[in-house]
């Protein structure tokens, strides 16, 4: 198989899940034992995938525990963590984009399935969790082939994003130049870097490839992190 | 050879950024503006000091007691921080935004220690982010302190026992004056309790430790900072082998090498400190209580 990266995002404050990141940025938060962003790498290396990337902000020098445990993996730095979106974490990684197929993960979910990543990926796409009803959270519009055309908060049975995207090659590099080109104007600064895939609908032919509620769980409050872990318990007394 | 006065005036006058009286030596002393007149007039005659202001031969003199190191012992689970600590060992974690074991390392570094040691256990790995603040610390490994008290971490850093502070590395530090650059004599800290329920020190007439129990009156709550000399660190390097192996030995507090299992090799001071020295969180509670982002 042809060579794949993977690009971790890694840098963000995870304010939602406070006191936990108060010392630990939340990839690194352990979940019955193992740390969130380590589910993702073993997935990663189960596909064969040696070359990873960890953007890291928040807390960055806590991650040299990971490089000391998976001495393969490259930390790039984020320093505009604090004052842009996770655009920024994109931007820091863009020598890296597009030099091959790649994964762009986000490094705090729980992969519970390996599996998910044995797909045959032939076109860029996302994972999405299929929501049937209403969702507030990140959908993605499709047409009648499935290709995605908008990338946007809310909608109504959908597929709903779930963290994990495949850019092939070429799709990288429309990735990068375009992130480039955003950091030209303060005014993308807020922005998350998934909006600017969505502004580049027409020239990257996206999919969708489903995953279920068990093969990846997100957990974003403490309360969510407890039902999975009772060992947290104690946060909530 | 100094005396141990002497030593402390030297040290004064050489640490002070403005020139000390008399009267300001007698009360850093604790001691009569008479015996500070008296071993004045000594030192000049020895050349040590002159018009009041340090010679280079009196920094010479201060030189054999010059600390070469501080060892940390932070192998421990902290298992009275649940949850806290399932992620991060107890030193390193933050408490209003700066880590615990920091104020200890900046006040090792401020007094001029150039030799820092920490030695590492549960969740080993983790200490490797401080080498970005501090690239000069040396980090050795403590395989056994799941199974043993802390003794096994002593025993694994016994060859830098001596010209050394031996310091819990869970202590947030508030008086950094109590780290110098040069020490006299053995001692360990403590705080002058009526009555504890926790580890107590009590002394001889002499100001020497007599033992090192749970509960007592009129003792010293033990604060976790020590300092050993050459000959004593030297003694412990082969004292601590001989008790690790003694029935029961590996349950021990290190503490009780010197204090009970040897005691005959050791004289060990106390010098008093105050309450308010230290901050000392011993349960997820009290986290919550110093640190109001921890409450949720």
């Amino acid at each position: 198989m042809k060579k794949e990266i993977a690009i971790l995002m890694a840098a963000g404050k995870g304010e939602r899940m406070r006191p936990v990141t108060e010392t630990t940025p939340k990839p690194l938060v352990k979940v019955n034992g193992v740390s969130m962003i380590e589910t993702v790498i073993k997935g990663l290396e189960h596909r064969g995938i040696t070359e990873i990337y960890v953007v890291v902000g928040y807390l960055g020098e806590k991650f040299s525990e990971l490089k000391a445990k998976y001495p393969n993996i490259t930390i790039i730095e984020n320093k505009e963590y604090t004052i842009k979106n996770n655009i920024s974490s994109m931007q820091a990684a863009c020598n890296v984009l597009g030099k091959a197929d790649c994964f762009i993960c986000e490094a705090d979910l729980v992969v519970s399935d390996e599996t998910i990543f044995d797909k045959e990926l032939n076109q860029s796409g996302y994972y999405g969790k299929f929501v049937a009803g209403h969702s507030d959270d990140w959908v993605f519009d499709q047409d009648e082939n499935g290709r995605i055309t908008r990338i946007g908060k809310y909608g109504d049975d959908q597929y709903n994003m779930c963290g994990l995207c495949y850019l092939k090659e070429a799709d990288a590099l429309i990735m990068r130049d375009a992130l480039i080109e955003a950091a030209n104007d303060s005014a993308n600064d807020n922005l998350f870097w998934d909006q600017i895939l969505d502004r580049n609908l027409d020239k990257i032919n996206l999919t969708v490839y489903p995953v279920t509620d068990e093969q990846i769980v997100e957990i974003d409050s403490v309360k969510e992190l407890v039902v999975f872990d009772k060992s947290y318990e104690k946060y909530l007394a | 050879m100094l005396t141990e006065k002497k030593f402390e005036i030297l040290l004064n006058i050489y640490k002070s950024s403005k020139k000390l009286s008399q009267r300001d030596l007698a009360s850093r002393l604790d001691c009569s503006v008479g015996t500070i007149n008296k071993l004045l007039k000594e030192l000049a005659i020895e050349e040590y000091v002159i018009d009041g202001n340090i010679t280079e031969a009196g920094i010479d003199a201060l030189a054999p007691y010059k600390v070469k190191r501080i060892i940390f012992i932070a192998a421990g689970v902290g298992s009275r921080l649940l949850p806290i600590t399932i992620n991060t060992p107890k030193p390193l974690i933050r408490v209003n935004g700066t880590r615990i074991i920091d104020t200890m390392l900046d006040a090792a570094i401020a007094a001029g220690i150039e030799e820092i040691i920490i030695v590492r256990g549960y969740l080993m790995e983790q200490f490797n982010e401080l080498l970005i603040k501090y690239p000069n610390i040396k980090f050795i490994d403590n395989p056994l302190y799941n199974e043993c008290n802390n003794i096994s971490s002593a025993l694994a850093a016994r060859s830098y026992f001596s010209n050394a502070y031996v310091c819990d590395a869970d202590i947030i530090l508030k008086n950094k004056a109590l780290i110098r650059g040069y020490e006299y004599k053995t001692f360990m800290y403590g705080v002058k309790t009526e009555r504890t329920d926790d580890w107590c020190l009590t002394t001889d007439n002499n100001n020497y430790v007599e033992s090192l129990r749970i509960g007592g009156f009129n003792g010293y709550r033990e604060v976790g900072i020590s300092y050993w000399t050459k000959e004593d660190g030297n003694k412990l390097l082969t004292d601590f082998v001989d008790s690790f192996n003694y029935p029961g030995g590996k349950e021990k507090f290190w503490e009780l090498t010197p204090l009970e299992f040897d005691k005959k090799n050791y004289k060990v001071s106390i010098k008093e400190c105050n309450h308010d020295d230290f901050i000392e969180i011993d349960s997820f509670n009290e986290l919550k209580k110093i640190d109001n982002i921890y409450n949720i």
